[in-house]
Formats: C-alpha cells, sequence, structure tokens
C-alpha cells in the first residue's frame, strides 16, 4: 500500500516537475515522429507491394504478351507465307517454323498464367492455338499432298502420253501392216480370179474391220488421254465427272476394240498398254481419282484458309487483348504506385506540419507559458530581491520545482525583509541611543565639571575625589556606548574598495593608539598598497593597535603592522612585544566586554575585539591569536580575508620597498 | 536698489542668538561657553521647534523684516524636530534666508546631508564633554561680528 502511494507521489511528482513536463513534451514529439514513421513505414510497404507487382506482375506480363503478339502476327505471316509457298522445302521449313512458333506461343501462354490472366481466357487461348496448330499441320499437309499429288499427275500423264505415243506407234503399224494386207488383197485380186468372193469378202471385211478397229482405237486413245490430261486445274466436278465417264466408255470401247484385233505383238502391246493405261487412268491411284483428290484437297485448303484467317485474326485480337489488358494492368500498377508515394508524401507533410504545429503548441504553451515566463518572472524576482527590491512580487505558483523555487524565494524574501527590518530597528535603536543616552551622559559630565570649576575650594577633598571618580565613571560611559555604537554599526555599510596606503594609516592611527609616541609602531612589509574597504580595514587597526598600546606592561615597545596581498586573499598582521595572551583566554576576548585586566587597570569597554570580529566575520575572514607567554612575549593578531570580485577587480597594487 | 545709507544702517544691527534645544543642560552649557567667551549679543531660548517657529514668525509681524538671528538648532526635539523647523523654515518665504548652524549630537552621515540639504550655515557636533563648544561658539561670535545677514 505505502509503496504504491509512494509510486503515486513519485509519479505524480515525476509529471508535474518541470523535467517531467519536458520529458512529457519530448515523448509526444517521439510518439509523434514514431506514429508518423510507421505510417511512412506502412506506405513504404504499400509502395514496396505496388512496385513488386509492377515488377513482377504487370511488367512481365506486358511483355510475355506483346511477344505473344508479336509471335501471333509471325504466326499469322507464316501462315499467310503457307498459303502461298509452292514448293516442298518451302513447306517444310514454314511447317517447322509454325511448330517453333506454337511451342513459343505455349510457353507464353504457360508463363501468362502464373500472372493474373483469367484461367479461361488461357484455356480458350490454348486451345485456338491447338486449333490454328491442327490447321496448319492440315493446310501445310494437304499443300504438300497438293504438290505430290500434282508431280505424280503429271508423271502419270507423262506414262501416259508415253503409252498413248508407243500405242499410236503400235497401232500405226499395225495400219500400216492392214493397209499393205489390204494391197496385198487388192493386188492379188486384181491379180487373180481364183480366189472365191467369199473369202474376199471375208478377208476384205476383216481387213476393213481391222483398219476401222484401230482407227477407231486410235481415235477413241486420243480422246480417252486428251480427257485424262485435259486440266486438271480447271476444276468443274460435274465436268469432270462426265470426262471420267467418257474415258471410262472410251477405255472400254478401245479394249472391246483392241479383243477384235488379229491377235499378234500388236495385239499384246496394246492390251499391255490398255491395262497400263487403265490402271494410270481409272486406278484407285488413276489421274481422275488423283485430280477428284487434288480438287477435294483443294477445296480442303480453301476451308482451312477461310477458318484459320478469321481465327488468326481472333488470335490477334486476343493477344492484342492481353497486351492493353496488361497495359491496363501496368497503368493500374503505376497508379497504385503513384498513389501509394502522393499517400506517403501527403502522409509525411501532414505528419510534418502536425509535429510542427504540436512542437509550435509546446513551445508557447508549455516552453514559452509554463516555463520561458515563469522562469524570467522567477529570474526577475531573484535578482530584484538580491538587488534590494525587497517588494518585488513573486507571481509564480504551481506544484512544480519552479513554483517550489518561487515558494522558498518567498521565504526568503520574507527572511531578507525580516533582517532588513531588524536592521533598521537596529540602527533606529542605536540611533536613538545615541542621542538619547548621550545627551544626559554629556549633561552628567558637565554638571558635574561645572561643580568642580565654580566651586573653587568650597569643595572637601573628599567630596572632590568623588566628582572626580564622578566624571572618570561618567568618561567610561561614554566610551561604552561609543563603542557599543561603533559594534552595531560595525560593518553595516557596503563600501567601495579602494586603494589603501598602509604606511599613512598606521601613521595616522599611532595617533589614536599612543598619542604620547611612547611606542615604537611601524608598517613593516614589500606591499606598502592594498585594496580592500577603507572603514572596516581602519577600525581593524586602530582597535588592534590600541589594545597592543593598553596592554603593554613597559614604557616602550614595538608594535609592527604587516599585510600581504594575493589575487585571493588580504592577509594583515598585528605584532607586539607586549606581555602576550594566556592561553586559556584567547577564545573569550572576543567577545563581548571581555577584558583582560580590571577595568580601572587598563581602560578598555571589551569591546573593541569583538568590534574587529564582527568585521572581519562581516567580510568572510578569519581572525586568529598566536602567544604564548609561557614560551616567550609578544602576540601576533592574523587576519585573513578573501577578496571580492570588485576588490580583485582593482588594480593589482604596486610593489614598493617598506618605508 | 538699496541705498547707501541703508547699507550702512544695516551692518550696525546687532546679531541676536536663538538657541532652538529641549536640553536645559546642553542650553546651559552654551550659555556658560559663551558667558566665558564675553558674548553679549542678546540670546533666547526655545525649547522645540514648534516654540522656535512661532518665536520667529513672531518676530517677523513685529518688525516686519526678517530679524536678525544666528539659529542654533539641535535636531533631536519633541513636537517639531529640527530637520521639520529647517523644512518649515526654508519653506516659509519670509524666514527662508534665516542663517541657521545645526548644533548636535547626532554624527550621522544622513543627518549631515538632510541638514546641508536645506541649506544649513554649518553642522557642529556636539561632544561628550561639551569642553569643545568654546571653539564652536568662538566660531559663532566671530560670524556675527563679521557676516552680514540677509534681511
Amino acid at each position: 500500500m505505502r509503496q504504491g502511494h509512494s509510486f503515486q507521489r513519485h509519479g505524480f511528482a515525476a509529471v508535474s516537475s518541470i523535467s517531467g513536463r519536458l520529458r512529457a513534451v519530448l515523448l509526444m514529439i517521439v510518439v509523434g515522429i514514431a506514429i508518423a514513421g510507421g505510417l511512412a513505414i506502412a506506405q513504404a510497404r504499400t509502395i514496396l507491394t505496388a512496385y513488386e507487382r509492377l515488377n513482377q506482375s504487370a511488367f512481365p506480363m506486358l511483355t510475355l504478351a506483346k511477344r505473344t503478339e508479336s509471335e501471333m502476327s509471325a504466326l499469322a505471316l507464316v501462315l499467310n507465307q503457307l498459303s502461298i509457298s509452292r514448293t516442298a522445302p518451302q513447306i517444310e521449313m514454314l511447317r517447322d517454323k509454325v511448330d517453333g512458333s506454337t511451342a513459343r506461343l505455349r510457353n507464353n501462354l504457360k508463363a501468362l498464367s502464373y500472372h493474373a490472366v483469367p484461367a479461361e481466357l488461357i484455356t480458350v487461348l490454348g486451345q485456338d492455338l491447338t486449333d490454328i496448330e491442327v490447321l496448319a499441320e492440315t493446310a501445310a499437309e494437304n499443300r504438300l499432298r497438293l504438290i505430290e499429288l500434282r508431280n505424280s499427275t503429271a508423271q502419270a500423264l507423262s506414262r501416259i502420253t508415253a503409252l498413248q505415243e508407243h500405242s499410236q506407234t503400235v497401232l500405226e503399224d499395225m495400219t500400216f501392216a492392214i493397209s499393205q494386207q489390204t494391197d496385198t488383197l487388192l493386188r492379188s485380186t486384181r491379180t487373180s480370179i481364183t480366189i472365191s468372193s467369199a473369202t474376199v469378202d471375208a478377208l476384205f471385211t476383216n481387213l476393213f474391220l481391222d483398219a476401222m478397229h484401230v482407227s477407231n482405237i486410235s481415235f477413241a486413245l486420243d480422246i480417252a488421254v486428251n480427257l485424262a490430261a485435259a486440266a486438271p486445274n480447271a476444276g468443274n466436278p460435274p465436268g469432270d465427272g462426265r470426262r471420267l465417264l467418257l474415258a471410262t466408255q472410251k477405255l472400254n470401247e478401245i479394249i472391246n476394240r483392241v479383243a477384235q484385233l488379229p491377235l499378234g505383238d500388236g495385239r499384246k502391246a496394246l492390251a499391255a498398254n490398255l491395262d497400263q493405261l487403265r490402271g494410270l487412268m481409272l486406278g484407285p491411284d488413276g489421274v481422275f481419282a488423283q485430280r477428284a483428290e487434288l480438287l477435294a484437297l483443294r477445296g480442303q485448303i480453301g476451308a482451312t484458309d477461310r477458318i484459320s484467317n478469321p481465327m488468326i485474326a481472333e488470335i490477334s485480337e486476343m493477344s492484342s487483348g492481353l497486351v492493353s489488358r496488361s497495359l491496363a494492368m501496368l497503368e493500374l500498377a503505376f497508379q497504385e504506385l503513384r498513389g501509394a508515394i502522393v499517400n506517403l508524401i501527403w502522409g509525411l507533410a501532414g505528419a510534418l506540419i502536425v509535429t510542427s504545429a504540436a512542437i509550435a503548441l509546446a513551445n508557447h504553451g508549455i516552453i514559452e507559458r509554463q516555463f520561458q515566463r515563469r522562469i524570467l518572472l522567477l529570474n526577475n524576482a531573484v535578482s530584484a530581491i538580491a538587488e534590494g527590491q525587497l517588494d518585488h512580487p513573486i507571481p509564480i505558483s504551481g506544484r512544480d520545482e519552479l513554483g517550489d523555487m518561487a515558494r522558498a524565494l518567498a521565504v526568503f524574501k520574507k527572511n531578507a525583509e525580516e533582517l532588513r527590518r531588524s536592521n533598521v530597528e537596529l540602527e533606529k535603536f542605536a540611533y536613538v541611543a545615541a542621542h538619547d543616552l548621550r545627551s544626559p551622559l554629556r549633561a552628567i559630565q558637565d554638571l558635574s565639571s561645572w561643580t568642580m570649576e565654580d566651586s573653587d575650594n568650597t569643595l572637601s577633598s573628599e567630596s572632590y575625589a568623588y566628582m572626580t571618580l564622578l566624571q572618570e565613571r561618567v568618561k567610561r560611559l561614554n566610551r561604552l556606548l561609543n563603542d557599543l555604537l561603533t559594534y552595531a554599526r560595525a560593518g553595516q555599510e557596503e563600501l567601495e574598495p579602494e586603494t589603501i596606503d598602509l604606511i599613512s594609516m598606521v601613521r595616522d592611527q599611532r595617533l589614536n593608539a599612543d598619542p604620547l609616541g611612547q611606542f615604537d609602531i611601524r608598517y613593516v612589509g614589500d606591499q606598502t598598497e592594498i585594496a580592500g574597504q577603507r572603514m572596516p580595514v581602519q577600525q581593524i587597526l586602530a582597535n588592534l593597535l590600541s589594545n597592543a598600546v593598553r596592554h603593554h606592561d613597559q614604557p616602550k615597545g614595538h608594535i609592527t603592522v604587516s599585510a600581504h596581498q594575493d589575487a585571493g586573499h588580504l592577509y594583515l598582521r598585528v605584532t607586539d612585544d607586549g606581555p602576550g595572551i594566556d592561553p586559556r583566554y584567547q577564545a573569550r576576548i572576543f567577545e563581548l566586554f571581555q577584558t583582560l585586566k580590571p577595568r580601572d587597570e587598563v581602560e578598555g569597554s571589551g569591546i573593541g575585539l569583538a568590534i574587529v570580529k564582527k568585521l572581519v566575520d562581516r567580510q568572510k575572514g578569519k581572525i586568529s591569536l598566536r602567544s604564548n607567554p609561557a614560551i616567550c612575549r609578544g602576540t601576533v593578531f592574523e587576519i585573513i580575508i578573501p577578496r571580492t570580485q570588485a576588490s580583485a577587480e582593482q588594480m593589482p597594487p604596486t610593489q614598493r620597498a617598506a618605508a | 536698489m538699496i541705498a547707501p545709507q541703508t547699507a550702512i544702517k544695516r551692518r550696525t544691527r546687532p546679531a541676536k542668538f536663538l538657541i532652538v534645544d529641549d536640553d536645559k543642560i546642553s542650553v546651559m552649557a552654551m550659555q556658560r561657553a559663551m558667558r566665558k567667551l564675553k558674548i553679549v549679543n542678546e540670546t533666547h531660548v526655545c525649547t522645540d521647534g514648534q516654540h522656535a517657529l512661532e518665536f520667529l514668525e513672531t518676530e517677523v509681524d513685529k518688525s516686519g523684516v526678517l530679524p536678525p538671528y544666528i539659529v542654533t538648532l539641535d535636531l533631536n526635539m519633541p513636537r517639531m524636530g529640527g530637520l521639520e523647523f529647517l523644512d518649515a523654515v526654508r519653506g516659509n518665504p519670509d524666514l527662508s534666508r534665516m542663517v541657521i548652524f545645526v548644533f548636535t549630537t547626532s554624527d550621522t552621515p544622513q543627518d549631515i546631508q538632510s541638514a546641508y540639504a536645506h541649506h544649513v550655515a554649518g553642522y557642529v557636533i556636539k561632544e561628550n564633554p561639551s569642553d569643545t563648544l568654546n571653539a564652536a561658539l568662538d566660531m559663532l561670535d566671530s560670524y556675527a561680528r563679521i557676516v552680514e545677514l540677509a534681511v
């Protein structure tokens, strides 16, 4: 419990003290800075996040999107090239390019999928890419196949042409043979009558038939070949189908006719050729089939082209969309970053303003009002009171150190006022005492001396003695009064330090202390000038010298005064060769009204040394004496007085040889 | 505008002493000393400032001019003290030119300064005993004989 209380008090004191409040102010400032710092750090983290996003996400995404875009346009170009390429190596190369492109695009897409791109988009794009891949592959293959077909068609046609030529040659030979036979027959008919007309008819008919077959075959062959060789490029499907039919017909006709032909090498050759021709033309790999396939292929290619172009356009659009999306993201990220930075700046500016305002407020409210003003007031009050303006108000209050100081100052002020009042009272008292006591004293003295004067010889010797004693006592009383007054007044005034010529001062005081000039009183020493207050030094010397003279037990003696002054102190020494002072009484002699001898023996008020001590004390000095009658005669009084600031600023006393 | 005859006439007007002091013995001492020095000038005694002021005022009314008094003034007196008397006298145009010597036991610098601030002719410290009063009164005697007083 007690600990809690004392902690409370301690805590309260800590808060209400000046340093406590200042610390509170500093704490406020620190808190403000901490808050600002915290906000700044938080903001910085946002900035960092935004930057990271920019760095890790938006930029890479943009890069990827751009790359995708450019890759897409490259792909489109390749596909375009593909659609117009004619040679197989070209197509192969382009196909490889497409593969490479699509592979890279797939990588891009995979990389993009790690960024903020919606999965569906990636999937769609991937799908599209696959489609394009397939399309491109198909297109390439188709085109390759087309080229292949063209080649094989050309090959087939050239073979067909070769076969045709060969067959025509054979047919021409056969025609020639027939015509020769016919000629022979004709000649033989002309030359022989024995051949029956039936045989001739039959022979002729055979020959005629053969010839007809041959020419028909030749004709049909040409037609069939022409049909086969009809430009496959002029693709007219219905036309092509009719041609196939016709060609088939013609070939069948040829086969029939060839079957009608007489057996022989020709027929065999023809049959072989026909077989081949049939295969070449009508077979599953025949020209017509090839041509049909070619047409189909062309159609496919056209179709794929038709699909792929919009697809490519779509993908290009998507990749442009990606680009613009990533640009938008970039923009967003930039905005975020910018926003975060602006926030930071505003936050810091705000914090700065608030802190400045708080500091200004604290400066005015706390430091200015609570401290500076009060410190100034307290300072003024202290200075004023120190200078003696004891009625200066102390308008400071509070529960902190300043308040305590102000209250303490009020106590000092009261004490100082009391002191001043009592000093004033003392002075008034001394003043009044001086007057009111002196007047009756003087009256007594005067009356008694007048009595002695006027009475001539009418007074008895006893009365005369009484009167004399009366006078002496009155004189003593007077001296006592004067000394009391001097004691009361001693050291009351703060005098300006002067340069004091010790030799002349000692010479002056000598007359007071030893008016008869019995003693040798002199100043001894190198330093003959000192800086100090004249009155106190004079009074001290006067008292010490007079004491030395009065207490001397011999009619002649030596009293020396010496002094030494350095930067810090004044050393004054009065040495006599008198009887000395018993160590037992050395402490007492400085007290008021203490004398060493009965007052009838040595006239002394007992106040002199008290005055000296009071003067020395007032100057914050020390007085001591050395004397021991048991060992030797003589007494040394030693006084050490520290130098005041003012006396230290005096010109350094000049050193002169002892007079 | 003083005619030469008038000036000469004034020269012969005898000075009088006005002792302002409440201490009977002190007055006796002054009178004794005057007797010893054979000072025969007319002497009047007032026991405090008030009396002295009234006396002087009456004198002024009687003669119409500044009475030819040399005043010896004590400072410590009942009713009206020496400094107050000086205030009154120096404030009164009829009396302000009065010659006043302060005779007092006070040796405080403040009193000396105040007295001279009231333009006293001199300040004499009464010592114990009064033996040394003779020199002061001798001086006053010479003063009275030599110095011309105002009107």
